[in-house]
């Protein structure tokens, strides 16, 4: 068998992109739904808050309700067609994200006393899960998490009196957007 | 020294070990996902995890889910250390700038 560098390398980079591809695919089943789902969410609650600050309450009870079933039924819908095996990784992943919340909450400060950085705690948390999920996934993923936890802070302290428009449409908007993406080019 | 593997080498078989790899050792993947998931046919598909099985570089476990035949897919051990020596002997072809025979 002869092998020029050219071909070896040729051989590589058909290997990475399979292997990047395989763990789009473990992702991408539930993902893209998972992603516009809590895009349209972040999107009407926080322009809600916006406009109906005095029923933000109920408004985010009820779409966070409604979320966690629809986000169930994307789960359990899903074929299993394809299993990493790779349990271990997810634990920790949670861990990470548990000790992340934690952390951040006693730096952040969260009250009902200060709506913005109440509003932006669970925003930034679940943008954390994004990071994770992008250095072992996609690096997409790590970006989007990164890019929406920057663009949180920004509108905090630029746009207070605006903060939850800014993040029903910089937020609400990536998310819808990055789960297009997903839905087009992991597949 | 790692060496290339003659069976692996085959562009095919190549992206299919690569995607099995990818997988932890306890993962699987259905043969339909793997033929979408690498473009090929179901019958190029077939022919080329035979010769892998038969190699005991894969392990195919046929059984039925809701009554329908569903075909899943792993690397054994002895195919993920092929193909580790496979993808190191190709960084060797690299580094070394040569050409194996």
């Amino acid at each position: 068998m002869k092998v020029t560098k050219v071909e070896a390398q040729a051989s590589l980079d058909e290997i990475e992109d399979i292997a990047a591809r395989t763990r789009r695919a473990i992702a991408g089943g539930s993902c893209s739904g998972m992603l516009i789902l809590w895009g349209a969410i972040w999107l009407i609650g926080f322009a809600g808050t916006q406009f109906f600050p005095g029923q933000s309450g109920v408004l985010w009870l009820a779409l966070d309700s409604a979320g966690f079933v629809a986000s169930w039924v994307l789960a359990t819908r899903r074929r299993d067609t394809i299993k990493s095996g790779n349990g271990g990784r997810i634990g920790l992943a949670w861990v990470a994200l548990f000790v992340y919340a934690g952390i951040w909450v006693f730096i952040l400060r969260p009250s009902s006393s200060n709506m913005r950085f109440f509003g932006a705690y669970p925003a930034t948390v679940a943008m954390f899960g994004y990071v994770v999920m992008g250095i072992w996934l996609d690096r997409f993923l790590l970006y989007l998490g990164l890019g929406v936890t920057a663009s949180t802070l920004v509108g905090m302290f630029l746009v207070p009196d605006w903060f939850n428009l800014w993040m029903a449409l910089t937020g609400g908007g990536s998310l819808i957007a990055a789960g297009f993406h997903v839905r087009r080019n992991w597949n | 020294m790692p060496e290339l593997d003659n069976i692996i080498h085959q562009p095919a078989r190549l992206r299919i070990m690569a995607a099995l790899v990818a997988l932890s050792p306890e993962g699987e993947i259905d043969f339909s996902t793997l033929g979408r998931l690498l473009k090929l046919t179901d019958g190029n598909l077939g022919a080329h995890l035979m010769t892998l099985e038969e190699a005991g570089y894969i392990k195919a476990e046929k059984l039925f889910i809701n009554r329908k035949p569903r075909t899943k897919l792993r690397a054994t051990h002895r195919g993920r250390a092929r193909f580790q020596d496979h993808v190191e002997a190709l960084r060797e072809i690299i580094q070394g700038g040569g050409v194996e025979e």
